[in-house]
């Protein structure tokens, strides 16, 4: 008999994101389904504005990913009015995207992975938590916080506010860096890479711990798609989509983030809001078009990070990839997530001992000039893509919004079926289980509060049901 | 009386863009400037979201109260149409969570367990019913937002700055 295992986390808005299995007659996983009933409202809401107002509604979407949403908008904006925006102001908006990387990152590692990573999957539930997690290992929490600190900081320096700075506007900024802030940073800099060494030392302890991990979180062949430099160095502000198969080979070397549309196609799911964009050569059907984005993708495919310490970490992490392919096991997202924070802080490094970033020349300004504008980047969890089209008074007539998470959603689902074939045995919902699926989603550190937040905590509601629609097993945990 | 030197810290979250979600941070705006105007000393956090490093700031040595503020989901029809207050005890076991959710009680245990602060705490909430994209709230919502004089008038006298039972 059919049985589907529902695995439901029990937030604000119902079905704001579930996980059900679905198991065929003979009780084996068939599918695994991430189910997410929110954010494309957003798109409909912002049609009728005008366009200098989307980087500030567009990065309300999201409380971790402001910055991000903030400039890929100002870049489909520049792209509307036509314009090169001053050197200045690109630093400074490469500036803010850099502690934007450190802040998000350092939250998914040690704040929402921290309990799985130091105490383990299985572990005792009483104990593997969060407060767990802070009384084992109250620096390493503590280190956690004063990363996030550092990179917040910068992004109120720069946006006075460190949500939702009303800071970036088509054609530039509005301030430059003072002095003042300069050294600010420079004097907690050490600090930061200081947290950073260590949180990789402690991952790479690890490892071993986590073989069989490594070996069943999203271990599967796919693509993978992000920004490089024109010169295929790592990238996560502008640039070229790149496309590498799951060989290694590099199918797309650098296409001009205007042409995406040749390459990334969307597809729907009626169980879910999110959409499922695939490689548009390859087509949808039986995964083939399947694509991770993100630190793991973002390493796999650029040739180089162009910073000292990044550049010997991705040495390293280049040697997890079998026969020389690329790394496959989405379990390395946490490994490439720390990469990208080392490599932030290096470019941070640099940018603050340049001029440019307190010149006071920060913007262009112009009128529509261009009737669309597509503005990419690279978000912390993946590619983001924002395109308007607008009138000729620059009403916003059309909006589509690609989200890291979706470029993701194909693969997420795929994780978690791999999940679930590894560790679902009969109807026992256990709590390795669920903590192995919960884990496995949160590797790709998908971006789910696009809509609106969550009191307290997300428990789970397991249900097993049969084809009849009967629940034949239950379980809550708080 | 109240002790005018202690610091009420006021965090209060939601997504303004999500109708009703929004409430909270509307909330913590009225809360702050009638405290303020009882010259007493209040400072406002107001977020999309909680995250960790505002345990930090809970645990200040200014700090004497953390006011959390936010919607609570009703159902439409509900009848409870006010505001409300509640106590919040420090926890002793807390489960992350697949996405960026933060609760006021995993700040707490931050607090407690991080900085060797435990801060009264209250999570006050507004009723929110709807949560569809926009500005604005929904009638509901925007009455019981009215009505901020009738909630702190059934407080405890020098609410939240003295020990005192459980609100209304």
């Amino acid at each position: 008999m059919a049985k589907t295992i529902v695995i439901d986390p029990v937030t604000r808005i119902e079905g704001h994101g579930k996980i059900s299995i679905h198991l065929d007659q003979d009780g084996k996983v068939a599918d695994a389904r991430f189910h997410v009933t929110e954010f494309r409202g957003f798109e409909r809401f912002c049609e009728g504005r005008t366009f200098p107002e989307m980087p500030g509604i567009t990065m309300r979407i999201c409380g971790i990913c402001p910055v991000s949403h903030m400039l890929a908008s100002v870049k489909a904006c520049d792209a509307i009015v036509g314009v090169s925006i001053p050197p200045a102001a690109e630093k400074l908006r490469r500036l803010i995207n850099h502690a934007q990387y450190v802040q998000s990152h350092a939250l998914s590692f040690f704040h929402l992975s921290g309990p799985d990573l130091l105490l383990g999957m299985e572990s005792d539930p009483a104990a593997r938590n969060v407060v767990g997690l802070i009384q084992q290992h109250p620096e390493i929490a503590r280190s956690g916080i004063r990363l996030r600190q550092f990179g917040q900081e910068i992004i109120r320096m720069l946006g006075s506010k460190s949500v939702h700075p009303p800071w970036a506007v088509p054609g530039g900024v509005r301030e430059p860096l003072n002095a003042e802030n300069l050294n600010e940073i420079s004097r907690k800099l050490p600090e930061a890479f200081e947290i950073t060494e260590i949180a990789l030392d402690l991952l790479k302890d690890r490892y071993e711990k986590f073989k069989p991990e490594v070996e069943r979180y999203g271990d599967f062949p796919s693509l993978y798609i992000g920004l490089v430099t024109p010169d295929g160095g790592l990238e996560h502000y502008d640039g070229l989509l790149r496309v590498m198969d799951a060989e290694g080979r590099i199918i797309e070397p650098g296409l001009h983030t205007d042409r995406y549309k040749e390459i990334i196609a969307e597809a729907v799911e009626t169980w879910s809001y999110l959409k499922f964009p695939y490689y548009k050569p390859a087509g949808y059907e039986n995964g083939a078009g399947l694509y991770r984005v993100g630190p793991l993708a973002r390493l796999n495919i650029c040739d180089f990070a162009g910073t000292p310490r990044a550049d010997r970490e991705l040495r390293q992490f280049r040697r997890l990839g079998v026969g020389g392919k690329p790394v496959t096991s989405s379990f390395h997202y946490h490994y490439a997530r720390l990469i990208e924070i080392l490599f932030a802080l290096e470019r941070i490094q640099e940018l603050i001992q340049d001029p440019d970033v307190t010149s006071g020349h920060v913007r262009s300004y112009a009128g529509v000039n261009r009737p669309v504008g597509i503005g990419i980047m690279e978000a912390p969890r993946g590619t983001l893509i924002h395109e308007y089209n607008v009138d000729e008074n620059g009403i916003i007539k059309k909006v589509n919004l690609l989200v890291a998470t979706g470029n993701n959603n194909q693969a997420m689902n795929k994780t978690v079926r791999q999940i679930a074939e590894a560790y679902l045995s009969g109807n026992d919902i256990s709590e390795g289980l669920l903590n192995r699926v919960e884990h496995g989603i949160r590797l790709y550190d998908p971006c789910l509060s696009c809509s609106t937040h969550a009191v307290g905590q997300m428990p789970l509601h397991v249900q097993i049901v049969d084809s009849n629609g009967e629940v034949v097993a239950e379980r809550f945990r708080d | 009386m109240a002790d005018r030197r202690r610091m009420i810290l006021i965090i209060a979250y939601g997504n303004s863009l999500r109708r009703d979600d929004g409430a909270g941070l509307m909330l913590a705006e009225i809360l702050e400037r009638v405290w303020k105007e009882r010259d007493l000393k209040v400072h406002r956090e107001s977020v999309h979201q909680l995250t960790p490093e505002l345990a930090e700031l809970m645990a200040g040595d200014a700090i004497s109260v953390v006011i959390f503020v936010d919607t609570r989901v009703i159902p439409p029809g509900s009848d409870s149409l006010r505001i409300e207050a509640s106590r919040l005890a420090s926890p002793e076991d807390l489960s992350p969570g697949m996405g960026h959710h933060m609760g006021p009680l995993t700040l707490m245990a931050y607090a407690r367990y991080l900085y060797g602060k435990t801060p009264d705490a209250w999570l006050v909430t507004v009723p929110g019913i709807d949560f569809d994209h926009g500005e604005g709230f929904s009638d509901a919502t925007a009455g019981a937002l009215s009505k901020v004089g009738d909630f702190l008038e059934a407080m405890p006298r020098n609410w939240p700055l003295v020990e005192s039972s459980p609100g209304p």
